[in-house]
């Protein structure tokens, strides 16, 4: 066991934290499978409105790779098929029946050595979206071999739930879903530990896994720094990457046959009332957390963390890798007279100009942007955030120039957005750094 | 509170909206209103869904703030330089108190006492005021108009930049320029500088310095550097600008510079130690006192605004090279100058390279992005103010140039940074 330690970084002292208390979600009226998430995706509907369904039957496909399917956390009525622009798929909407009908998910054979029908197995039992690759970021496609898969046990996000926490007493899944990915890999699995965190004995005695610890403030517990810190990828090698609490839902699949309906999520936020864990249906309805109706007034809800998620409504459905549902105030028409100019001391800041060395104090703070768009004007604020060996402006200035050549060799496929989401956060000139970020990772995913 | 933000929402009708009567001077309105009310804007559906309190704005106010010592420091030495002068020409018999002609200031608030064995706090600082506030006023004046109409015709927010630079200009343009020379300076820098790169966060080259580098080049007699800047009210024919007739003493620099061994006893007997770092000389305000720029180094450093490592590169960049320098050029029979025999230390508190170190040199956008070019940007700047003033016949001063020289190359050493962090990520694979 190795222990890094991060020190450049940043932990915002937000209020709202999630108890760590675990807790049975209401069944949700109905559930929302959604493809937003999936950037880059071709979805393929196989349901029509009114189809009665089960728990683990295929809802749609991936037109890129027919073999990637996302199935139906319940057994019900499908209630809506909704698309979007261009007719693209947005959400098949299912009635929960709460009684589960499953349909059989064969797992795949164990230990045969047999890669090509692990990831079938593991495609057809729809949760091959769990898996991100790097670089890029996305669902791993094509037939590459990962190099490495790196199981991150910890997320050190604001407000983030504690992926220990949430697998407390799943060692059987656990060891399942490390099994598998075993079979997955030509090299490591690696599980990425708090050092000294709490819940972690599960996590600790796992066979076959080298576990590395990581101290420091965010992003400590990001992939992108556990890459960086074990085992940097080399030109044309490939990774996978996936949270504790998703190998959990892998090793259930494969124990059972059955398809994991129950996640657990962690509701918080300094606008959410009831701020602990909950074990909840797949895909269901965000009132489902939060007390049965909606989250109402002048709030974001975010399906994520604040610095890496999406803004959803209040009557929308959590994320399929989602283990985070966050709740912030808006802040809309909130404008603050001569807010550049007079000491703030209850506004969240990196920096020192506003209120003097930030004191030990936990912050409610909402979705301003707090000032206007500018050219960058780089007072060193990005690289006290960045533990990456990179130089952000230089790299955003590669991709802002399209010079997607010097962009990779600046690190561009070390990163992605989550892993600049700091920057963002501190960038006084208000530029949205995971952005640029993405555009250059979609030039590089074009020129491919 | 709500009144004034009423009254600005019903206002902003009519520039907002792309066929409101106004729209074309939009960025103009947007500018006023975000200076009253923070913007309007929120995070994104995707991505980061917070951000820092901090803006530009409040960036820059931090640097303006750091500044303020100086500029206060000004106002007060200014009336003071002016005043010994005075008092000195009247006491060698080559003035008449009668003769002493007011200020625009002067004129309103009442004409100073001339036959006070002391001259009031209020009499100086009434001087003070009355020659740098109109610096303040034309660079602000004629760099923010500038700004604003680049804004307008190419339709954005109006930046924060020139904020600083405007104060920047005004503390390092003697008091005594005349107002036409400074805002001809300002707009060849703003439009030359700054708007032809494309604004705030573009430009190659510090804009305040280069409205002192033209001013420097462009009119010679005012600013050569050698010639002390004792303002007056008078433009006496045959005196360029407004310096006070008959009066004239050197600068620190220059007379190091026709000084020869014993260059420290002769600074000494004219500018004591005291009164260089304390402020007790003419000058440009940035140059006067010492310890109102450490005084700023802190804040911007304690703000988080200032990057330490420029700061202290350039300082032992500087004193190493002033040790060095003089031992080198004894060693290779070069010929010796005024200059060389200054103690190290004794170059930190002459002229205005302490300034330039901490406001200008440390400028995010025209010096290097990385870390380590920093260190070499900073050392490089004292390394060369320490050429020109010892090696160079013509300037006592070497800073302007020194920094104005760096600018030019910050790219180039950021190059080297960035090829360094290329081959590290080159070895790893």
């Amino acid at each position: 066991m190795t222990t890094h330690k991060i020190k450049k970084g940043f932990d915002l002292p937000l209020a709202g934290r999630a108890e760590q208390v675990l807790a049975d979600a209401p069944e949700p009226t109905d559930v929302g499978l959604e493809t937003g998430e999936f950037v880059g995706m071709k979805p393929k509907v196989l349901v029509k409105e009114g189809d009665q369904v089960k728990t683990g039957q295929p809802i749609f496909l991936n037109k890129l790779d027919r073999d990637i399917v996302w199935c139906s956390p319940v057994t019900g009525k499908v209630k809506s098929v909704e698309f979007g622009a261009h007719r693209y798929l947005c959400r098949v909407v299912i009635e929960n029946s709460t009684k589960d009908d499953f349909v059989d998910l064969a797992p795949a054979g164990g230990g045969s050595g047999d890669r090509a029908g692990v990831v079938k197995a593991i495609k057809g039992a729809g949760l091959w979206p769990l898996f991100k690759q790097r670089p890029v970021g996305k669902m791993p496609m094509g037939d590459a071999v990962p190099v490495a898969i790196f199981v991150n046990g910890m997320d050190s996000a604001p407000l983030a739930a504690d992926p220990a926490f949430a697998t407390q007493g799943r060692k059987g899944d656990l060891q399942a879903g490390i099994d598998l990915l075993k079979q997955l890999t030509s090299g490591n699995v690696y599980l990425s530990l708090r050092a000294a965190g709490d819940h972690q004995s599960d996590a600790r005695s796992l066979n076959g896994v080298t576990v590395h610890d990581f101290a420091g403030p965010h992003p400590a517990g990001l992939v992108g720094t556990h890459i960086a810190a074990i085992q940097p990828l080399k030109t044309g090698e490939i990774a996978y990457a996936l949270s504790l609490v998703d190998v959990a839902r892998l090793g259930e699949w494969q124990r059972t046959g059955k398809y994991p309906t129950h996640t657990v999520v962690a509701v918080s936020g300094s606008e959410a009332k009831d701020r602990k864990y909950f074990r909840v249906r797949q895909d269901a309805q965000i009132a489902a957390l939060t007390g049965g109706s909606a989250p109402t007034g002048d709030v974001r809800v975010i399906n994520g963390d604040v610095l890496n998620g999406f803004a959803v409504e209040p009557t929308a459905y959590l994320g399929f890798c989602n283990k985070t549902l966050t709740i912030i105030p808006e802040g809309t028409d909130q404008r603050d007279l001569f807010g550049w100019a007079v000491p703030q001391f209850g506004k969240m800041t990196n920096h020192l100009s506003v209120n003097f060395g930030l004191k030990k104090k936990e912050y409610v703070a909402d979705a301003r942007l707090n000032g206007g768009h500018r050219a960058i004007v780089n007072i060193g604020t990005w690289e006290k955030v960045m533990p990456l060996d990179i130089l952000p402006t230089f790299l955003v200035r590669a991709i802002q120039a399209n010079d997607i050549e010097e962009a990779i060799k600046l690190g561009l496929l070390e990163v992605t957005e989550e892993d600049v989401a700091l920057c963002t956060f501190v960038d006084p000139c208000k530029n949205d750094v995971g952005e640029i970020i993405r555009q250059g990772l979609d030039m590089y995913e074009k020129e491919a | 509170m709500k009144f004034l933000r009423n009254l600005i929402d019903k206002q902003r009708k009519l520039y907002h909206a792309k066929d409101s009567k106004f729209h074309k001077v939009w960025p103009l309105f947007d500018a006023m209103e975000t200076f009253l009310f923070a913007p309007d804007f929120r995070a994104g559906k995707k991505g980061v869904h917070m951000r820092d309190y901090v803006d530009l704005k409040r960036v820059m106010n931090s640097v303006i703030l750091a500044m303020m010592p100086c500029l206060l420091w000004a106002f007060w030495n200014t009336g003071a330089q002016h005043f010994a002068a005075v008092g000195q020409l009247i006491a060698d018999g080559n003035m008449v108190a009668g003769d002493y002609v007011t200020g625009w200031l002067q004129g309103i608030l009442g004409a100073p006492d001339l036959a006070a064995e002391v001259t009031s706090a209020s009499d100086t600082i009434i001087f003070g005021l009355q020659r740098m506030l109109p610096l303040v006023i034309v660079s602000y004046g004629v760099g923010l108009s500038i700004e604003g109409l680049f804004c307008v015709i190419r339709k954005e927010e109006v930046s924060e930049g020139y904020l600083v630079s405007g104060m920047l200009i005004a503390l390092i343009v003697p008091p005594s320029t005349p107002l036409w020379q400074l805002a001809i300076g300002v707009a060849f820098a703003v439009v030359l500088g700054k708007e032809v790169f494309g604004g705030t966060g573009m430009n190659i080259f510090n804009p305040a310095m280069l409205v002192r580098a033209f001013l420097f080049f462009a009119f010679p007699a005012q600013m050569s550097g050698d010639a002390v800047w004792v303002a007056g009210n008078t433009s006496p024919s045959g005196v360029p600008g407004n310096l006070i007739d008959g009066y004239s003493e050197p600068t620190a620099l220059a007379i190091v510079k026709t000084a020869g061994e014993d260059a420290s006893t002769v600074l000494t007997d004219v500018y004591s130690h005291a009164d260089l770092f304390f402020g007790h000389i003419p000058g440009s305000a940035g140059e006067m006192s010492k310890l109102a720029v450490l005084i700023g180094a802190f804040v911007l450093l304690a703000t988080g605004v200032g990057n330490w490592r420029t700061m202290v590169a350039g300082v032992i960049g500087m004193l190493v090279a002033a040790f060095m320098v003089p031992i080198m050029a004894e060693a290779s029979g070069l010929p010796m100058a005024g200059p060389m025999y200054l103690e190290p230390w004794e170059h930190l508190i002459c002229g205005g390279f302490l300034f330039g170190i901490v406001f200008m040199a440390t400028d995010p956008v025209s010096s290097p992005e990385s870390n380590i070019g920093k260190w070499i940007y900073g050392i490089l700047i004292g390394v060369i103010t320490i050429l020109v003033r010892m090696i160079n016949p013509a300037y006592p001063e070497g800073t302007m140039l020194a920094i104005l020289l760096l600018n030019a190359f910050a790219p180039t050493i950021d190059h080297f940074v960035v090829a360094a962090n290329m081959k590290r990520r080159l070895k790893r694979s």
